[in-house]
């Protein structure tokens, strides 16, 4: 009973400690002089609810969080975009903080609506971009996310896509990820922000 | 060792017993999967666009109407993409969701399958 015992106190405690660094996500490749290159978001331009261009440059020495969603969304989209607000506002004080969320119907959603959309969730602007543009180029984003985004005019609102988010460091390697649709999940994914802001610490 | 599974037992029983048992089980389901995505588990919603139904007047002065909305549907005020979707539910689930809902988020009251269909006559 005592080893019984030992064992819990081990799994609690195994469950509670965490990392110390966040791992790299996704492909990664060993160069001839045997560095490692990991996976990285390549150069975008997109365009934000201000009607302002926002590229790679405006995540410079930055950590973000990513998503994917449409307005017109019926299944997941309401859910994960509540969760981002949990995000956001965790990170209230963090300077070093965004988020962006990247529509992919940009069709319905000009930056006039996503304009009227982060306006109604009542959230600091200046941090979290809503990002428009060329639906293929979109849709190519997603993918380098891991975020799997199609069209597809049988799925509800004509798009089938994950609710994930992503956590991405100032290098642009993607670091951490949640499932949006699931609070739990999102709460080790805010933990995960303290770990990879203490790679900044000097 | 026996006892101690015998305690874990129960108290796994205990708490299925107690979780199965919450009010209006047909609702519960109807409302998990139709109405959860955008009303979220809790009824909070995400306000205003998603509006919460925590004492919502469509659970109080306005309940003769909600069988009507939520049979049709809704485009949001605010932006019209988001569209609350029809439903096609008969009397007895929308019945059950209505219950669920009121006993959670609204006035507690018990709504009879009788009222809900003379409401839902009422649809435009
Ligand atoms: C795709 C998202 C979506 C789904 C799914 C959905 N709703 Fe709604 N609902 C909305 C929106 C958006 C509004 C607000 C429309 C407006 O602006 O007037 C709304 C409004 C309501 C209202 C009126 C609330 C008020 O106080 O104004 C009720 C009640 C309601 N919904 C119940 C339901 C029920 C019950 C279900 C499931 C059968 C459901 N909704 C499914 C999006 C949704």
């Amino acid at each position: 009973m005592k080893n019984f015992y030992l064992l819990l106190l081990a799994i609690t405690f195994s469950c509670s400690t965490q990392p110390k660094e966040l791992p790299f996500i996704g492909f990664q490749e060993t160069l001839d002089d045997g560095t490692i290159k990991y996976h990285t978001i390549p150069p975008f331009s997109f365009v934000n609810q201000d009607s302002l261009k926002i590229d790679n440059d405006s995540f410079k020495n930055k950590i973000y969080a990513a998503d994917f969603f449409f307005t017109s969304c019926p299944s997941i989209c309401p859910k994960v975009m509540k969760q981002m607000v949990r995000i956001a506002d965790s990170q209230e004080n963090n300077e070093k903080f965004k988020l962006v969320s990247h529509t992919i119907d940009p069709k319905r959603d000009t930056h006039e609506v996503l304009k009227i959309y982060a306006d109604n969730l009542g959230i600091d602007q200046s941090k979290w971009y809503f990002l428009t543009g060329q639906k293929d180029e979109l849709l190519d984003m997603a993918d380098e996310y891991y975020v799997a985004a199609y069209e597809d005019p049988t799925a509800p609102g004509g798009f089938d896509h994950s609710g994930k988010i992503l956590l991405i460091d100032t290098k642009g390697h993607i670091r951490a990820f949640c499932d949006g649709t699931d609070p739990d999940d999102v709460t080790q994914f805010i933990k995960d922000i303290d770990v990879l802001m203490a790679e900044y610490d000097d | 060792m026996i006892k101690y599974l015998n305690i874990i037992t129960l108290y796994i029983l205990i708490i299925y017993i107690s979780c199965a048992s919450e009010s209006f089980p047909g609702g519960k389901r109807v409302y998990t999967s139709n109405c959860e995505s955008c009303h979220m588990e809790d009824g909070s919603g995400l306000p205003p666009m998603y509006p919460s139904l925590h004492n919502s007047t469509y659970l109080n002065s306005n309940l003769k109407e909600l069988p009507c909305i939520i049979l049709n549907g809704k485009q949001s005020q605010l932006i019209k993409n988001i569209i609350m979707p029809a439903h096609d539910f008969n009397d007895v689930e929308l019945t059950n969701l209505i219950n669920y809902m009121n006993v959670k988020w609204g006035t507690n009251q018990n709504i009879l399958l009788k009222d809900v269909q003379k409401n839902m006559k009422n649809c435009k």
